[in-house]
């Protein structure tokens, strides 16, 4: 399973790689299964989602790198770099959008990480119960059907 | 293509409302999210462990059981059991006494959660023995989930497959997380699911 923490996704390509080389060499009986942990909204249309989801991811990552000075003498780089919406949303590790959006980055991902699992992280920053559950009915009933056979 | 909800549990106060949750009422949640997963579709919900800081879940196996009560077909995962700093025989004994009682849907992700140095301060742990920590809990769990006959830590006595363990006829799903800061990484994998009967 790999981790999500701010980090640039295709970091990971060689971990990936490295696992699959391994994994062909202990000769399991089974296939191997890649899971991905990603920071996930959605909402019925692009603008809506981003408007909703930013001021709590972004509450989150401040207060996430905060924790992290106080309790890690040696804080990675990507906990160090300001807030960018914009370059975590189509280069780091958060999904945000239409649901139609969200089925393309995933998408994406997956063909990079060869990823079998994703893992959404969805109720972070103070998200609000009702907003949070609504956004969960929304992924299951508009992006989960999309992509379930891929 | 599969998916999991997955929650750290951050307690953060909301900026729009200024509205903020309580431990108590986080905890409450996260079982009614489970069921909610469940029924949109999620294959699977994983919750995070940590000590002493606010992200404030510590106990999954504990949570993860109240779910498996109250669902059917979800899979019940951790993201990730502090496999360097909890003890490997009580980790052994608490999933395997899940995924009986759920029938065999546990999936433990094991993770040296070195990213948090603290936690190795607040177990009385150094954070040089991590992965050696991790190597040696990971060959013990992976055996008193198979019945081999294994040994704990030196100077312990010799561990038994005690049940629940012993229920199993093969091991609850682990795997390995990896992260930049635990590297190298090793792919540590047992056999898929058994049907815990």
């Amino acid at each position: 399973m790999l981790p999500s923490a701010f980090g640039d996704p295709s970091f990971f390509t060689k971990v990936v790689d490295h696992y699959l080389a391994k994994w062909e060499e202990c000769g399991h009986g089974w296939e191997p299964e890649i899971g991905a942990g990603w920071h996930v909204w959605v909402g019925p249309d692009s603008k809506s989602a981003r408007d909703q989801w930013k001021p709590r991811y972004a509450a989150y990552h401040a207060w996430m790198n905060e924790l992290l000075a106080q309790i890690n003498p040696s804080v990675p780089k990507q906990n160090q770099r300001p807030f960018n919406f914009d370059w975590l949303t189509t280069k780091g590790p958060a999904i945000v959008g239409s649901p139609d959006e969200v089925v393309d980055r995933i998408s994406r991902l997956s063909e990079q990480l060869k990823v079998t699992t994703h893992l959404a992280y969805m109720d972070m920053g103070g998200m609000p119960e009702p907003e949070l559950f609504d956004a969960i009915e929304l992924f299951g009933s508009k992006v989960i059907p999309q992509l379930a056979d891929a | 293509m599969k998916f999991n909800l997955m929650s750290l549990g951050d307690l953060v106060t909301d900026p729009v409302t200024g509205e903020r949750s309580t431990n108590a009422r986080r905890y409450k949640m996260f079982p009614e999210m489970a069921v909610l997963a469940e029924s949109a579709g999620f294959n699977g919900i994983n919750m995070g462990e940590h000590h002493g800081i606010e992200y404030i879940y510590s106990a999954p196996p504990v949570v993860l059981a109240a779910i498996a009560e109250r669902t059917t077909t979800l899979r019940l995962g951790t993201a990730v059991t502090l496999l360097a700093n909890l003890d490997g025989l009580r980790i052994a004994e608490d999933y395997a006494t899940v995924d009986v009682l759920s029938d065999g849907r546990v999936d433990v992700v094991h993770g040296r959660g070195n990213f948090f140095a603290s936690t190795y301060t607040l177990f009385g742990q150094s954070l040089d023995e991590s992965a050696a920590r991790f190597k040696e809990n990971a060959e013990l769990v992976d055996k008193l989930w198979t019945g081999e006959p294994c040994t704990g830590p030196a100077g312990s006595g010799p561990r038994s497959t005690a049940s629940p363990c012993s229920r199993l006829r093969s091991s609850p799903p682990a795997t390995a997380c990896g992260s930049a800061a635990a590297a190298p990484w090793s792919p540590w994998n047992s056999p898929p699911a058994s049907d815990g009967s």
